[in-house]
């Protein structure tokens, strides 16, 4: 078949270090044909290791991110598939490793509230009552956390680290770990005083925050 | 624009890359994790801004390519 007769946009037969000098140069057309090109690949390649939309969306967001923060690095030494597929693995690694420390410290938190309860001993029923719809009210809460913010939290408040420190280690702003913890603590006020109406902001208003929003909902549960 | 934090990524994405992970991602696209289309399209915009930004900042520093 001739060249001539293809119907495929001019743009898709670009190689490589074409397209990535186009997208260097910021050309639109050639933006678009690399996102569309990898976004479901890498959508599904996250997925199927991390098992639930919100982690996903992050480790995507993650992943391009950092192919146009360092598209000038790219120098065709290799295919644009490999380089893009090997930000994409060390991405989904990091944010398993992210998940599975997290999962450990909310059942390092669980233990610990259990614990406390045991301890507390309440002396009627009522009491008991009350007691439990509290934890149940603080468990739900913590469960409905995106993974990170719950990891914040537990960098804050179970290692006591100082938000700088924090900041550096989830690679986002200070002003990013305050909101976020600001937030997790108005939930777990309204959780325990649910007459509390200042409560439960979202603060963060990035792609990211929808998938905050939802991660309690998807954590777990596999596909939506 | 190259920064050395691009440089040290770079290196780190190609160790132990192998064809048959190559393959899985290539071919990942024909499984369906269906990605919400309002979260795609919303991160499309933000790496375009994130795009021209740098571009214009790097013409700016005169480093652009």
């Amino acid at each position: 078949m001739s060249r001539a007769c293809s119907p495929q946009p001019v743009a898709v037969a670009l190689a490589d270090e074409a397209l990535v000098e186009a997208v260097r140069n910021a050309e639109e057309s050639a933006f678009r044909l690399l996102y569309e090109r990898y976004f479901q690949r890498v959508y599904t390649f996250s997925f199927l290791r991390l098992r639930n939309h919100a982690d996903t969306e992050e480790a995507v967001q993650e992943t391009f991110a950092s192919v146009f923060r360092s598209i000038d690095s790219y120098r065709g030494e290799s295919s644009l598939v490999s380089w893009i597929y090997g930000i994409a693995r060390n991405t989904v690694n990091n944010q398993l490793r992210r998940v599975n420390a997290q999962h450990q410290r909310m059942a390092r938190a669980r233990n610990e509230l259990l614990r406390t309860s045991i301890a507390m001993s309440p002396g009627t029923p009522e009491d008991e009552l009350n007691l439990q719809r509290s934890l149940d009210q603080i468990r739900d809460c913590l469960a409905s956390l995106s993974d990170w913010q719950a990891e914040v939290f537990a960098l804050r408040h179970l290692e006591n680290l100082p938000i700088g420190e924090i900041a550096r280690r989830m690679s986002r702003s200070h002003d990013s770990v305050r909101s976020s913890l600001y937030r997790v603590k108005s939930l777990l006020i309204k959780a325990v005083d649910p007459s509390d109406s200042n409560a439960g902001w979202c603060l963060d208003r990035g792609p990211g925050c929808r998938a905050a929003a939802r991660g309690g909902a998807n954590r777990g549960g596999g596909e939506r | 624009m190259r920064d050395k934090r691009g440089d040290s990524e770079f290196a780190e994405n190609f160790r132990e890359i192998t064809m048959d992970e190559l393959r899985e991602f290539l071919e990942a696209d024909l499984f369906g994790a269906t990605a919400d289309p309002k979260f795609k399209e919303e991160l499309r915009q933000t790496l375009w801004d994130l795009l021209q930004s740098r571009t214009a900042r790097a013409d700016v520093d005169g480093t652009g390519s």
